[in-house]
């Protein structure tokens, strides 16, 4: 099932998996630029293609939708850099440090994982206490809250790990601010105070950071397999693909990787993620150590098994040019258990009630 | 090159390639700034400034400080 | 073959058990919808653009189809997808017809790069392209509608797709969108015209869709380089006036008006910078459509 999918295919190996076994012109290039650009991995593709310098091979039409993804990915780094200077100006002024994370801290800093990524929001990790202040600096910069209830500010800031997103007044975008990168009621604690201490400082740009390459991928594996939004799963096992190869294989750290999920108390998604990358996309992770990995995260193999069927489900998105049995029971289990994982139950039950009259009522889902 | 320069008759406009903003500015402007990325030395600029507006060599040298100023914080030069 | 030429019945099947496939210019489409008025206004307003085969490329996979749920039965909704994303939310069922309009803009807007999309009307008449960008209340559509019952060629009502390959404009005809009095200003000053039903309370208020002419269809392999950038203004009761604009400034305003300027880059601003060096900029005010279509026949003279 997982080979039907051309865009699986061809995310393989920087975009070389199934290369050599491509008749250019007899492909179906029609449902590779469907289904990657239903997964926002369209870019991402493109980019791979253009790298191999296989462009040119392609028939006109299909050849334009890639190249005009890459002008959206290139687009998209521009934005980048206006958008994290302007944040820089803000914070620095009221001495506030803030790490970048996700998709701006992949492209600012260069890594492969930035190639042909698309995104939306800048996300940004400051401290607990520069919390409020950073909230401050940014309102006096053109940032503002957009209002939102009293329940889903209050969701919000007590609840989860965020104030809620801030938009820029006149280029309309917008920037997430976090303190931790698990809400602080869900069971697994990792200490932020550990990714600063690993961060990276960018250059000519004081109080600017990144996560450290290995944090990188904790960071990113927490997200998908701890936060319960699929709809982008195949996109960060992508991600996860690029950041394991550059950061962990190139230089063979597989025991820091897992020494420092079981510092960061973030061993069950690390091991999920070095087996879902492993499985997917064909990462060439060595068996002794997800097999490792499954034990550090103390995972007996019965549950190890029904969460491999349940991920595998949940991480492909639907389209019309193929099926997924069971996809939409599979995403439902695991979207309630990613609330398990983030609250308690008194609290979970009220929240997912409200979340569902939003959605039949036809109100915008956050 | 940090932007890009197109002139018509007494206006000119800016693209900054790196943030993708366009300004407008009178023709001289322009040709200052571009005299400007290419190093060319403040000495020659600000004569060209007191021949263009016909000012006294202070005068024309507070207003080269201005553009400096305008076009750094637009990032337009270094 | 035009989609008029399929068997009886075909248009309604194909949207709705498989896909419906036309093109407009160089963008290749297939529809699916089970909405009977998505049905309609595609046999009215559609079958003489031509239909593709099943091996040609498609750009654009679409659906319009019902919102599910208690919407079905209470104030029943209707949703637009590209290719599985939808980009809108739900509107009323009977807005049906504009929201696939609204629809194919947006994906063209958000899909052809391989062009600078500029939001305006682009007409042609003895080679001379007519670039109107459309601020509201500008009456942009008015004029576009007018003038392509006058002789001119219709390429866009909405969108000019400006080359950044050969600075031509290239077509991709759709049925032209009229709101409010407008509509019964041009059914009136082009009784022949072909019109759909007034759709109500939109949030654009009242529209209607006109035809597009058979020379919109003709043409649509032909693109036109752009001779004169022409910024309308409607008001009531005010001298009409064609005032020459600096090219600086048309360009400033221009950008304004290009929904993918950002995406483009630098290779946008090339191509509109050479776009703007080749033709007439002007700012139009007019009061009543007549003396407006003659100030406006006065550029190609």
């Amino acid at each position: 099932m997982l080979d039907d999918q051309l865009v699986v295919q061809f995310l393989r190996n920087y975009g070389q998996g199934s290369l050599q076994k491509i008749d250019f012109t007899g492909y179906c290039w029609e449902n590779l630029i469907r289904q990657s650009r239903r997964v926002n991995l369209l870019s991402r593709v493109a980019y791979f293609l253009c790298e191999l310098e296989l462009l040119e091979k392609i028939p006109e039409q299909p050849r334009q939708h890639f190249i005009n993804a890459i002008k959206l990915s290139d687009a998209n780094a521009r934005s980048v850099y206006v958008e994290v200077k302007a944040i820089h100006q803000a914070l620095n002024k009221e001495k506030v440090d803030f790490i970048l994370l996700k998709g701006a801290a992949y492209v600012w800093s260069g890594v492969d994982s930035g190639k042909g990524r698309l995104f939306t929001d800048t996300d940004i990790l400051v401290t607990k206490e520069t919390l409020l202040p950073a909230e401050t600096a940014l309102s006096h910069n053109g940032w503002f809250a957009l209002s939102l209830d009293a329940y889903t500010q209050k969701f919000y800031r007590e609840w989860m790990h965020e104030i809620p997103p801030m938009t820029h007044r006149s280029r309309q975008t917008t920037v997430d601010v976090h303190h931790t990168i698990i809400p602080p009621t869900s069971r697994l604690k990792p200490k932020p105070i550990k990714l600063w201490q690993q961060a990276d400082a960018m250059e000519n740009m004081p109080g600017l950071f990144v996560l450290s390459p290995i944090d990188m991928i904790i960071h990113s594996a927490t997200h998908l397999f701890h936060e319960g939004e699929f709809d982008q799963g195949l996109r960060d096992i992508s991600d996860l693909d690029l950041l394991i190869r550059e950061g962990v294989i190139e230089g063979n750290k597989w025991e820091e990787l897992l020494v420092r999920a079981e510092e960061l108390d973030l061993v069950k998604p690390v091991y999920y993620a070095i087996n879902f990358t492993q499985k997917i996309l064909l990462t060439p992770i060595p068996d002794k150590i997800i097999v490792k990995a499954r034990s550090l995260a103390k995972m007996n193999s019965f549950l190890a098994m029904i969460m491999d069927v349940l991920y595998s489900k949940a991480l492909i998105t639907e389209h019309k040019t193929y099926s997924v049995n069971g996809q939409s029971f599979a995403r439902w289990l695991l979207y309630i258990r990613s609330h398990w994982l983030k609250m308690p139950v008194y609290l979970l039950a009220p929240h997912l009630c409200r979340k569902s009259w939003l959605r039949i009522s036809g109100q915008k889902d956050h | 090159m940090l932007f890009k320069v197109y002139f018509w008759q007494d206006e000119s406009v800016i693209y900054n390639i790196k943030s993708g903003d366009i300004h407008l500015l009178s023709s001289f402007d322009g040709k200052v700034l571009d005299l400007m990325s290419s190093n060319t030395k403040q000495e020659v600029l600000i004569k060209k400034i007191i021949e263009a507006y016909q000012i006294d060599y202070q005068d024309a040298e507070d207003y080269l400080g201005k553009l400096y100023d305008i076009y750094r914080k637009l990032s337009l030069i270094d | 073959m035009l989609l008029s030429q399929l068997p009886a019945n075909k248009i309604s099947e194909y949207l709705s058990t498989q896909e419906l496939c036309f093109k407009t210019g160089s963008i290749n489409i297939a529809v699916k919808s089970n909405i009977p008025a998505i049905i309609k206004h595609i046999t009215d307003f559609y079958s003489h653009y031509d239909c593709l085969e099943k091996s040609d490329f498609i750009d654009l996979h679409v659906e319009v189809y019902s919102v599910g749920g208690y919407r079905k039965f209470y104030k029943p909704q209707v949703t637009f997808s590209f290719d599985g994303y939808e980009p809108f939310i739900p509107l009323p069922l009977k807005q049906a017809p504009a929201m696939f309009e609204w629809g194919l803009n947006w994906c063209i807007a958000n899909v052809a790069h391989q062009y600078l999309i500029i939001h305006s009307a682009i007409i042609e008449k003895d080679g001379y392209g007519l670039v109107m960008p459309g601020t509201p209340g500008s009456g942009k559509s008015t004029l576009c509608a007018a003038l392509v019952n006058k002789g001119w060629r219709l390429l866009s009502d909405e969108m000019a797709l400006l080359s950044l390959k050969d600075g031509l404009i290239y077509p991709a005809p759709r049925p032209v969108s009229l709101k409010n009095k407008s509509i019964q200003i041009i059914k009136e000053f082009a009784p022949n015209a072909v019109f759909g039903d007034v759709i109500a309370d939109t949030l654009k208020g009242d529209i209607a869709h006109m035809v597009a002419p058979v020379s919109a269809l003709k043409g649509q392999s032909v693109p036109v380089k752009p001779a004169f950038l022409v910024f309308p203004h409607y008001e009531d009761n005010i001298e009409k006036k064609l005032i020459k604009l600096s090219k600086a400034r048309a360009l400033m305003t221009l950008a304004e008006h290009a929904f993918n300027f950002n995406v483009l880059g630098e290779e946008g601003f090339d191509s509109m910078a050479n776009m703007i060096e080749q033709v007439e900029c002007y700012d139009f005010s007019y009061s009543d459509l007549t003396t407006a279509l003659d100030g406006i026949e006065t550029l190609i003279q």
